[in-house]
Parts: structure tokens; sequence; C-alpha cells
């Protein structure tokens, strides 16, 4: 009985598989966007740490996007790290030059339950197209335990190589000015 | 209803989301990572936090050897994998490999070990107990009583004193024949336990035997039996030629069986030092050999019979101690390396005692060469009495000699302690990433326990302030999946990793991942080869 409905099971999450990426992960809802655009975030947390529950998710904000607008969650606490961005960027037509880069929810997501995390951002036109853009996304849990969804592929290497890949936003060219 | 129940798996796979189809990971195991049990389990017990399907599980046990594709019982989160019957003490590694619900497989490693962790094969032997010592101690001296003092007395008998054979003597060098084989034996066991760590309880293992063996004291007892053998067969070859040859084989064996261990083999440049030692133990052997011999034959054969013997024994012993006090003090140069570590080292101050011995038994010898031989023509004098007096000092102080030469078996000499032995028997491999470098030593590099030494920097040299490192070894090619552990910081940009269990020699694939900042994280790769 075992091993048919795991054969199932294995059937079943291979035809998943092919239908998009490893749903496993911490990751964006939507995976791809053109730059010089305004984004809406959805992390989608599947489960906790190794069964611990999740405490804390914290969004780094990289390089070149701005206009940070997280989306308050009932039952959670939300706090952000301001900063200096590295250069100053034109957000329709105002310079720029600092801004959140840090994103930080705290509350409480049990192992078996599912949750989302959103967040609204501008996408300069400094980020080059057809490239990804990395979120890395900590995730704390109880017992002192972290996910790292920290992880950068490297030159040649695929998402699917790491454990803990960082959740990615492919770039796509800006779109022409339609007003 | 295989196909329905597909059809509805895939419905709710799909309304689930991500829930359903999350990585699996290893929960527990039991015995747990890194446990020391005292018994062998039967199984292993691993425990995911989801259920996973089994692909292949392998154990590379204490001794190198891999059993491939170990059964496995599998029901819904836990695994059940059945170890094979009569593992060895030690250290072991089971790596499975299994597939999550999401299709990824998932692998690891589980390290146990039985009894006792592999890891005082090679470490330091602070926890020994003395009684194994004084055993092996007592018995690698009767191991070198009998070759020198037996296979150089059979050389005796039939080189220098053919023509005077003596029951005696004969009795009396099958007895150090017999006890130094004896004791080789014995001292083979009690390696196994000083290598293994164990006391004098465990003798009834045969793990402990295997572990003698696979020593390199191993070789040295095979010469040194063969040495005993070919000796006895000498002994009793009736044709003297044939006698003859096989005695030389013994002395030759002697050589050689010395060369096989040692500290003093072991030094470089090993084409001088492996010759001097066996130089200095053919001499050893000619000398020490023929000091019963011809005690007995003093006491025994009227002088006038005796003295061609002696005449003959005393123009070898000119060519024997030459050469042995020459090789002597070169491999003594060596090995206490500057002067002052005569006094400052236990080795120095072995060397120091040996030496005084040695030099009151050169004293004797010459005495008896100068004027004890020549008094031996007085027709009634006291020359023969005398002489046979100095030879049982002689034996004497041979005794005390080897006696403290045994001791060297427990003191590194100064050479040693100079190079850090860490250091000339370590591997170590340099790993880039675009930002970090790393440098990873394992001390030891060879196959079994070791430690790992990380040095983190960033590609320009400077230090790198890592919040958390991780060391990951697999050998893939041997069925070993990753062996995961953390490093414990140690010091300003050196991190280490104790208690590892490297079970194979070859090359493994080794990569380190170091966490930057809560953001950042580095992962470098490379391989390192294990020696055997």
């Amino acid at each position: 009985m075992f091993t048919d409905r795991f054969r199932s099971m294995l059937v079943a999450s291979s035809l998943i598989a092919l239908a998009g990426p490893a749903l496993a992960h911490t990751t964006l809802e939507t995976q791809q966007a053109p730059v010089n655009s305004t984004y809406k975030a959805v992390l989608r947390v599947g489960h906790g740490c190794d069964g611990a529950p999740t405490l804390k998710l914290r969004v780094r904000v990289p390089e070149g996007v701005i206009a940070v607008k997280p989306m308050p969650k009932s039952g959670w606490t939300m706090e952000t790290v301001k900063g200096t961005y590295d250069q100053p960027y034109d957000y329709h037509g105002t310079p720029t030059t600092e801004g959140v880069k840090e994103i930080i929810w705290t509350g409480k997501l049990l192992d078996e339950h599912y949750d989302e995390f959103v967040f609204r951002a501008f996408l300069t036109d400094h980020l080059k197209p057809d490239t990804t853009l990395y979120f890395p996304t900590v995730q704390e849990c109880g017992g002192g335990k972290a996910d790292r969804w920290i992880e950068i592929p490297a030159e040649g290497k695929k998402v699917d190589d790491y454990r803990y890949p960082a959740p990615g936003l492919k770039l796509l060219p800006a779109k022409a000015e339609t007003h | 209803m295989r196909v329905l129940f597909t059809i509805i798996w895939f419905a709710l796979a799909l309304l689930c989301g991500e829930r359903a189809f999350a990585h699996a990971a290893l929960v527990s195991s039991n015995p747990a990572d890194g446990a020391v049990v005292e018994t062998a389990p039967s199984k292993v017990e691993l425990r995911f936090n989801e259920p996973v399907a089994p692909l292949t599980a392998n154990l590379a046990d204490a001794q190198g050897r891999v059993h491939h594709g170990l059964p496995v019982a599998g029901h819904d989160t836990i695994l059940d994998i059945t170890l094979p019957a009569d593992l060895p003490l030690g250290s072991h590694v089971l790596s499975y490999r299994v597939v999550s619900g999401d299709g990824h497989p998932i692998s690891g490693s589980v390290v146990f070990s039985i009894r006792t962790s592999s890891a005082v094969r090679t470490g330091s032997d602070a926890k020994q107990s003395w009684d194994v010592h004084v055993a092996l101690w007592l018995s690698r001296m009767l191991v070198h009583l009998g070759l020198f003092a037996g296979v150089g007395g059979v050389f005796f008998q039939r080189w220098i004193a053919p023509t005077l054979p003596s029951r005696k003597t004969a009795q009396i060098l099958t007895i150090l024949l017999g006890v130094g084989a004896g004791a080789a034996l014995a001292s083979l066991a009690f390696q196994g336990l000083d290598a293994l760590g164990l006391s004098l309880t465990d003798l009834g293992s045969p793990l402990v035997w295997s572990a003698g063996w696979r020593t390199s004291f191993g070789p040295t007892i095979a010469a040194a039996l063969t040495a005993f053998a070919v000796a006895s067969a000498s002994k009793q070859v009736r044709v003297e030629t044939w006698g003859r040859g096989l005695s030389l084989l013994g002395l030759v064996g002697v050589g050689v069986s010395m060369t096989l261990s040692g500290h003093a083999s072991s030094a470089s440049p090993q084409w001088l030092m492996r010759p001097a030692v066996f130089l200095h133990s053919i001499g050893v052997a000619y000398w020490v050999g023929a000091l019963i011999p011809l005690m007995l034959l003093l006491r025994q054969a009227p002088p006038l019979l005796a003295l061609p013997v002696v005449r003959r024994f005393s123009s070898g012993a000119l060519v024997a101690v030459g050469l042995m006090s020459l090789a002597g003090v070169m491999l003594a140069v060596v090995q206490v390396a500057a002067p002052a570590n005569l006094i400052g080292t236990a080795y120095g101050r072995i060397l120091v005692v040996k030496t005084l011995l040695v030099t009151g038994l050169l004293g004797l010898a010459g005495m008896n060469r100068l004027w004890l031989t020549p008094a031996l023509t007085a027709p009634a004098g006291s020359g023969r009495k005398w002489l046979i007096r100095s030879i049982v000092t002689e034996t004497a102080l041979v005794v005390a000699i080897l006696a403290l030469a045994g001791l060297w078996r427990f003191t590194p000499p100064p050479r040693v302690l100079a190079s850090a032995p860490e250091i000339s028997s370590s591997t170590s491999v340099h790993l880039h990433a675009p930002k970090l470098m790393a440098q990873v030593t394992l001390f030891p590099g060879r196959s079994g326990a070791t430690r790992a030494k990380i040095l983190v920097a960033s590609v320009h040299g400077e230090s790198v302030d890592a919040k958390k490192i991780s060391l990951v070894l697999a050998k893939p090619d041997s069925g070993i999946e990753p062996i995961e552990r953390p490093a414990v910081k140690t010091g300003r940009s050196e991190w280490s990793v104790d208690g590892l269990v490297l079970p194979l020699p070859g090359s493994w694939q080794v990569k380190v991942e170091v966490l930057v900042d809560d953001f950042e994280k580095a992962s470098l790769e490379g391989l390192i080869t294990i020696r055997p």
C-alpha cells in the first residue's frame, strides 16, 4: 500500500515538477516583471524550519529597488530598516537617496500552515533586463532554527543546485510608455 | 484504482500548493548522528519531517569497506535501514538517498561509532592506559632480544663457531627464537590496542589484531617472524652451506624488520636513514648474537680450541661495531636535530643514557680484544674467567640498552616535534569564490578520524568575520553522501570541525558554506585528496 501510494505521489509530483519550478522553497508568486515599473511582491512561505514554527521573516531589499511599501498583516508586527542607497534614483521625477533596505515581519506561522507576505516596490531602470533579481529572505523559527533563503546561483549553476535559493525575479525590458 | 488515486492526489497537490510538496529533511536518527553506542546496532532508524521513499543506503564501515544497497524498510516518515552483521568497533558512515514528495532526491550521511570513535586511532594517546604501554614495551624488547641474540646467535654458530657446536647454546637459541616469535605476535595485538585506544581486556577482539597489523608495525612483525623462521630452519639444516645461507638470510631479515617501522626509518632523507637503520641493526645482531654462544663456548671448550673462534669473532666485530656506531651516530644527529634537545627532550635523555651504556659496552669489548683474548693463550691463566665475566656484563648491558631503546616507541624524536607532525601529515585544499577564499586543512590527511581547520579570507586577503561556517564532505563515487558539520570559531578568521570521520581514502568533494551576514552566503567548492 505504501509503495503504491508513493508511486502515485511520485507520478503526480513529477507532473507538477514539469508545470513549474520547485514549490518547496520560499518563493515569489510573480516571478517576472519589467524594469521601470511597480512590482507587487508576494512571498510564499510553505513551511517552517525542520518542523519548527516561523517566528520572523526578514527580507533584504536589493539595490535598485526603491519606494518599498510593505503590506501590514493582522497578527504580525512589521518594521523596516531604512538606509542610504548606493546611488540616487529617480522616482517619477523625484530624486531618491534613501529608503527601506529590509522588511521584518514578526509573528507566528505553524509548520503545518501556509502564509503570504506582501510588499510593493518600484523596480528602477538601473536594473538590467534579462537578469534575475534576488530578494534574500531569512526565515527565523522557534528553537533558534533558521532557514536562510539567500543562496544566489553562481555562474553556470541552476537554482535547483541549491537547497536554500533566494527568491528570484526575472527582469524584463521596460514597457513602452503608454500614457 | 491506482489511476483514480493518482488523479485525486494530483488534484489535492494542486489545491494544497506548496504545503504538500516541501522538501523533506532528516529530523532525527537512531543512533543519532555523531553518537557513540556500546553494541553494534542491527539497524538505523531515520526520521524525516514528511513521507519519503528510499532510493539507496550504503554503509562505509570503520575498516573502510563499503556495503552497498542495504535493505531499507519504509513506513511514512520513518526509514529502517538494516545494517550488516558483525560491524567492527570504530566509526561508521551511513549514507542515504531518498526522494521526497516533490520528487527531489535528498541525500545525507549519519556517522555513528561503536564503543570507540575511530578518533583514537589517529589521535593522541593521552587516554592510553599504562598497562598497554608496558605490555607493548616488554613484548617489543623480547622481540628485539630474539632478533639480536637469537637470530644473531644462529649466525654466530654457523659462521664464526661452526667447529664448536654446543647443545646448550642450541637450546638457548631455540628458546630465544621461540620467545621472540611469541612476543612478536603478542606485540601485534598490543600495538592494535594502542592504535585503537583500548585496554588489555579487549585483547580478544579480532579487530585489535587486524588494527595492529594495519599499522606500520605490521610489516616489521612479518619480517621479524620470517627472520625467526629462517633462523630456526638454519639450525635444523644439516648441510653446512644451506645452514650458513639461511643464517645469513636471517640476519638480513633482522635488518629489514628494523627498517620497516620506527621513528628513524620514517625520517628523511629516506635513502640515508633506512640503510643506516639496516646497518645499525645488523651490526648489533652480529655483536649481541655472539655474546651468549661465546660465553658458553669459553666455559665448555678448552682455551686452545676457543681461541681461533674468539679471534675470528673479534676481527669481524671490529667491522660490525664500526658500522653500528657510525650509523648510530648518524641516526642520532638526524633525530635529535639540535644539541640542546639531548637534555631538553625525553628522547634526547634516553639517547644520552643509551650512549653512556654503549660506551661502557665498547670499553668492555676493547678490553676483551686487547688484553683478555691474548690472555687466553697463557696456560692456566685467569684470562678465561675474566673474559667470561666481561661477556656476562656485556650481556646485562645489552639487555639494559634494549630496554631503554624500547622506550623510544613512546617518545617522539625532537626532529618530529620540531616539524610538527600535524603539518607533515595533513592535507589541504584552497577554495575560491568570487568574493571569498578558504583554506581547508585536515589533520591528519588520511582516512579515519580527522579534524578540519578552515581559514577564511576575502579575495584581497582581508580577514572575514563570518557568522556561521559549515563544512560538507562527500564521496559520491563510493556511495558516501554529504556529511555536513558546523564549524566552531577558534580564531579571528579560523574555524575548526572536530570529530570528522572519513572512512575511505581518495578524492573527496569538499564544500565550505560561509554565512557572511544574515543575507549573504558563499559556497566554496573543491576536491581534497585523502591518503590511505
